[in-house]
């Protein structure tokens, strides 16, 4: 039996709830150990600074509970910062440790001058669409969803991955590729808001909600 | 380019002004916004008129009930004073709040809100009122007070504080539908680092043609032109396309 839980690192998380509950999944806001051990499915949204949603994260004891957890069974994503902080370490503000779980980091995205005469912003707001290289799609929260198909996006920071193979789809922000969705074994990482994101991003939570 | 529908609440009620007077009602609120995100809006911005006389619980209420049916970006603005103001309406469903009274009155508050929430949480709103040629004055409590600030300079010290985007209404052209102010959305934008919405005194979809010539708009919000039914945003975006301009469109 499924059971659905939402780790609290600050944000609104109203709309993930409400998300979640059209498909009738009950998820619990929750930072207790046991229950977190026996999700089969937990989302870490977040919203905010790298070293606060890490601080939160510390301060419940739960940076171990998380990295110990299994992986091959437990399904995780992380929404936002929430996939940020599942990087090694993030550069905001200066150097934080994150949980470690996908190898990288996040830095601050530097756009180019070419970009910034393409009147540009930093943070990037606004809908972009998914690109796929060589990963296929298939038994991911991504299946189905298709090219020409727009996310929420609105971040300063990106994931920085040291291994390539762990990105399954980015965007494209003037002369940059930045990662949009990230996964190792069953973690995955959307750097846009999927309760954000209309019908799109509705299907996508429905996805990660169907994975066994 | 974000296509974003902005919605005046007084009370219960959505309304719409001209150089925001002669507020008339409009209708429900929340059947407006679900109407806008199923013509493909790409966020609402909610605005509360006249948020000191009517206290705030009609805001919360309208958003929390918003954010059951719309899975779009929610910004929500008008007497934000305080952190605790800001904390209740992100608590019942706002990604984004909008300041400007408050701001200007205390522009500390820019930064302690960005400090605790985010810069991509906060939103710096400037009613901007033409002085002469390239000059524009601030206004507050909703376009209806005079204040001494260049609106330029403004939006630089607002950036500086931690706004992690700004919302520029045209008071002379907002509610007119005679088209946009030009001049504004050219020297804004040029000074503007952070995303930069503009709105006031959309005419029809072919303004976004208008606004290009100058660069790629990050976004603009409409009210008018939605809420009097002259134009839907399925209209906005069909030009914006043809156009060749970057707009989110429905994949059929």
């Amino acid at each position: 039996m499924k059971k659905v839980v939402i780790i609290d690192c600050g944000g609104n998380i109203l709309s993930l709830r409400r998300a979640i509950s059209k498909f009738n999944f009950e998820a619990n806001v929750t930072i207790d150990h046991e229950e977190i051990k026996k999700a089969s499915h937990i989302f870490l949204p977040g919203v905010g600074a790298f070293k606060k949603a890490m601080g939160i994260l510390e301060k419940n004891k739960l940076i171990n509970l998380l990295t110990s957890l299994d992986f091959t069974k437990s399904n995780l994503l992380g929404i936002c910062l929430g996939m940020q902080i599942l990087l090694q370490n993030g550069k905001e503000d200066g150097f934080c440790e994150g949980l470690g779980l996908i190898e990288g980091s996040v830095e601050k995205i530097e756009l180019s001058e070419g970009d910034k005469i393409k009147n540009l912003k930093i943070p990037n707001i606004g809908w972009h669409s998914l690109n796929k290289k060589n990963h296929s799609w298939d038994n991911t929260i991504l299946e189905n969803l298709k090219l020409e198909e727009n996310c929420y996006f609105v971040h300063s920071y990106y994931a920085k991955l040291s291994d390539k193979k762990d990105c399954l789809s980015h965007i494209n922000y003037g002369s940059l590729e930045l990662p949009a969705v990230i996964k190792k074994n069953k973690i995955y990482g959307c750097q846009f808001h999927p309760e954000k994101s209309g019908e799109i991003g509705l299907n996508i939570i429905k996805k990660f909600l169907e994975l066994e | 380019m974000r296509i974003i529908a902005r919605l005046d609440i007084k009370g219960p009620n959505l309304i719409k002004g001209i150089r925001f007077e002669g507020l008339r009602v409009i209708g429900d609120p929340n059947k407006y916004a679900l109407k806008y995100y199923n013509q493909g809006a790409d966020e609402l911005i909610f605005l509360d008129c006249v948020a000191s006389l009517y206290g705030r619980n009609n805001l919360v209420e309208i958003i929390k009930k918003a954010s059951n049916d719309v899975f779009i970006p929610i910004t929500v603005g008008g007497g934000i004073r305080s952190i605790k103001d800001a904390e209740t309406l992100f608590l019942n469903g706002a990604d984004k709040i909008a300041i400007n009274t408050a701001a200007v009155k205390n522009p500390n508050l820019i930064n302690e809100l960005a400090k605790n929430f985010g810069s991509q949480a906060v939103v710096i709103s400037i009613q901007a009122k033409n002085l002469s040629k390239k000059k524009w004055t601030a206004y507050i409590e909703m376009g209806r007070e005079k204040t001494d600030k260049d609106v330029i300079e403004w939006l630089d010290e607002a950036i500086d504080r931690g706004a992690g985007e700004v919302l520029i209404t045209s008071v002379d052209h907002e509610g007119t539908r005679n088209g946009f102010d030009l001049n504004l959305y050219e020297e804004a934008n040029k000074h503007s680092k952070v995303p930069f919405i503009f709105s006031g005194g959309m005419k029809s979809a072919n303004d976004l043609i208008e606004l290009a010539k100058y660069s790629e708009c990050n976004a603009i919000a409409a009210a008018s032109i939605l809420h009097y039914d002259e134009f839907t945003i399925e209209d906005i975006k069909k030009v914006g396309v043809a156009n060749n301009l970057k707009v989110r469109k429905k994949v059929v």
